[in-house]
């Protein structure tokens, strides 16, 4: 059974990147341009393994579904924050615990070794 | 005359001569009245005579005399006794008055009031007793004075008590009790009587002490602790006020009356609380102008107590018809400035009693100080009010700032990212396909010219962040060698990639500064290094550590491009670029400045000249709660 990621990311060429990186892995990729949508996806039952979430999106962002993720809905699933700003992920981690922080311009290995062990795949 | 009773005579006269001469001689003679001498003298007389008489007889000269010395013998009884009864009475007179004497000369000096009444009736008053009466000692001794005129209405029936139990010959306790004076003025007093017999009677003695100062101190004590309760359970001024008002009117000879609080800007006095006043004249007073003569008189900073129709010509707005007879105008002070006026009046008396004036002007000093704190109060909590509104329009701004600079950092660096995985994808398809060679080649280019824009976002983002304030330090003991160390090892890669030669003189020392800046500003400085090496030469690095007695300074000496004097002066201005042709933003200097020196250090570079290399000198202060 392909194991499910969860792409919070308002950016299509960006999820376009996610999607070409991951797509050795055999996963599941769902794709949410914000925080609501990526709420709807996890409302509707879908199990989902891993959570890749952009921080500035239009309608919600990161942050705000962080804590609702953590906060309200008590979800404990993994979440790998995907920013390029070093600031607003040291504030995304002082919300609610995050598993990594990925920074978009460092070297994408970063974020595949991170999925990989979230995954254990 | 028989025998036996001449003979009984002859013994009683003998023995009544013998008595008599005893007394005569005995009685100090200037203590003996005229009717004494007289008797004696006549005693004399009869006894030379009777003597005469028996040596004539015995003689057998002559017994001439012998029918008569039966008539004098006999006539010496009632002498006798009168004489006898004489002498005590005298001396009975002589001790009661010396008695008398000695009781006047103790009860004068009294500070006390001491009287004796008897049968309702003062038949002696002291000194004091006039003095605080007023009444004289004729007037207290007249036959129409009645006594209980002397006793406060309150106080008469527990007088009448008093005298009941004294007139059943029982002793009574003292009691406190008010007495008026001749001019009306109320005396308290502790009385404490005694029965005594005086002119042969029963008589009331009675001792009166004056504790009508010691009841005024401990009224005004009462009223300022009563004053301290309501000043200290209320931080509304007008409740303090009209409970501080409230307790006035209880006082004596005052029934109504109000506060005015002097109005700052207008210089008006209006009223703020009031008591026992018809809406008429609450109407007619509620505000003087600053020029009218009431403010006047109030503003000349003197208590007034008068009538009231001696103080209404001088007023703005006499109002006859409130039926107010004495009034009481008392500027309230704090620091010497009047800042309102408590008034009261009476509509029953023509004087207020001294007794309520002073309490009032207790009153008065509390209702300075009330006006004061409570003013002081109010305007704290304003100011805590408007520090608490700018806080929340900082935490806005901070926060709106925050949300700014997150939006600029991500709308600036999201297309770099975007072009760094688009030139991945790129990498990835060349090397699939195997085009390697010029391909490889452009996007390497590509890749470091990407590289180049990250980094000259960055440090623009980072200065904009410090210039806003943004920037947070956390400051915490930090080990300066050991940041260096970690600086060095993540320069390894490139260290080794360029062949460069480190030395390095370190040893423990503990700052108080924050470490992630602390990394940013040794990244930045050995980047610097690194960057403007001379690339004709074999790089060296030397970096030592100079502890001096206050500060420890690092220094990091290449031996690359160096600087000439004027490039020395200018690195540190924000966008210098000493050559155009090295990547960078030319801010970061000026960011490594700024955080250096917001941590309490400074940065200056030495240099001999071009091709010279270039020593960095780092300061920071050992005493700021780090020591080595």
């Amino acid at each position: 059974m392909k194991k499910i990621v969860l792409v919070v990311e308002d950016d299509n060429d960006i999820q376009e990147y996610y999607k070409v990186i991951l797509e050795d892995f055999s996963l599941e990729l769902l794709f949410a341009l914000d925080g609501e949508a990526a709420l709807r996806f996890i409302d509707s039952n879908e199990k989902i393994d891993l959570i890749l979430l952009d921080i500035v999106m239009p309608v919600m962002d990161g942050e705000k579904f962080l804590r609702i993720l953590r906060h309200e809905r008590k979800l404990d699933i993994p979440v790998i924050i995907c920013t390029v700003d070093e600031v607003s992920a040291s504030r995304m981690e002082k919300i609610a615990p995050v598993q990594g922080i990925y920074f978009k311009l460092s070297e994408i290995d970063d974020l595949i070794d991170m999925v990989r062990r979230f995954l254990a795949i | 005359m028989s025998f036996g009773v001449v003979s009984s005579i002859d013994l009683i006269s003998v023995f009544a001569f013998a008595c008599a001469l005893f007394f005569a001689l005995k009685i100090p003679h200037n203590t003996l009245d005229r009717d004494s001498r007289l008797f004696i003298s006549l005693c004399f007389v009869i006894y030379c005579f009777i003597g005469i008489s028996n040596v004539l007889e015995h003689g057998q000269i002559t017994d001439y005399f012998d029918r008569y010395e039966d008539y004098f013998e006999l006539l010496f009884i009632p002498f006798f006794l009168y004489f006898v009864y004489s002498v005590r009475m005298q001396s009975e007179l002589k001790e009661r008055q010396q008695s008398e004497e000695k009781f006047r000369s103790l009860a004068e000096q009294s500070p006390n009031m001491i009287f004796i009444n008897k049968m309702g009736r003062i038949v002696y008053v002291n000194q004091a007793c006039e003095q605080t009466m007023g009444y004289t000692v004729e007037e207290f001794f007249s036959p129409e004075f009645d006594f209980l005129t002397l006793i406060a209405p309150e106080s008469v029936e527990i007088t009448k008590q008093s005298f009941d139990k004294h007139n059943k010959g029982e002793e009574v306790i003292p009691y406190e009790y008010t007495l008026i004076a001749g001019d009306g003025r109320k005396v308290e007093a502790i009385i404490t009587t005694k029965l005594i017999t005086y002119d042969g009677g029963k008589a009331i003695l009675g001792i009166i002490t004056d504790i009508t100062e010691r009841k005024r101190m401990e009224m005004i004590l009462q009223t300022q602790r009563d004053l301290g309760v309501v000043l200290s359970s209320t931080s509304d001024l007008n409740e303090a006020l009209t409970r501080m008002l409230e307790t006035a009117l209880k006082k004596e000879g005052i029934d109504c009356g109000g506060i005015y609080i002097l109005d700052h800007p207008t210089g008006n006095l209006n009223l703020i609380v009031h008591k026992g006043l018809s809406p008429a004249f609450v109407e007619a007073v509620s505000c003087y102008d600053a020029d009218s003569p009431n403010t006047r008189m109030v503003m000349a900073g003197k208590p007034i107590f008068q009538r009231y129709q001696e103080i209404a010509p001088v007023m703005d707005k006499p109002h006859q018809d409130e039926g107010l007879r004495a009034m009481a105008v008392i500027p309230v002070k704090h620091k010497n400035q009047v800042i309102a006026v408590f008034n009261l009046a009476s509509h029953d008396f023509d004087e207020i009693p001294q007794s309520t004036c002073d309490i009032l002007e207790v009153i008065a000093a509390f209702i300075g100080s009330a006006i004061a704190r409570i003013r002081a109060e109010e305007a704290l909590r304003q100011a805590k009010e408007e520090l608490e509104r700018q806080n929340e329009e900082l935490k806005a701004l901070d926060k709106l700032k925050d949300g700014i600079i997150r939006d600029v950092t991500h709308e600036l660096k999201t297309p770099v990212a975007k072009q760094n995985m688009q030139l991945d994808i790129l990498s990835r398809i060349t090397k699939k396909h195997g085009l390697g060679g010029e391909c490889a080649r452009i996007i390497q280019i590509m890749e470091s010219s990407i590289k180049r824009q990250e980094s000259v976002i960055r440090n623009m983002l980072d200065l904009a962040r410090l210039e806003a304030g943004g920037q947070k330090y956390h400051e915490e003991p930090v080990r300066l060698d050991q940041v260096i160390e970690i600086v060095l090892k993540d320069y390894q890669s490139t260290i080794e990639m360029h062949g460069i030669i480190v030395e390095t003189d370190l040893f423990p020392v503990t700052i108080q500064s924050d470490e992630g800046m602390l990394f940013h500003v040794f990244s930045n400085i050995i980047n610097n290094a690194i960057k403007f090496r001379h690339k004709s030469e074999v790089t060296r690095l030397d970096i030592a550590l100079v502890k001096k007695e206050k500060e420890i300074i690092i220094v990091v000496q290449d031996n690359g491009i160096g600087l000439t004097a004027e490039q020395q002066q200018q690195v540190f201005e924000r966008f210098y670029q000493a050559t155009a042709s090295v990547e960078g933003s030319g801010v970061g200097l000026n960011i490594t400045r700024k955080i250096i020196n917001d941590l309490g250090g400074s940065i200056w570079l030495e240099s001999p000249g071009l091709q010279q290399g270039t020593a960095v000198h780092v300061q920071f202060p050992l005493e700021r709660g780090g020591a080595a």
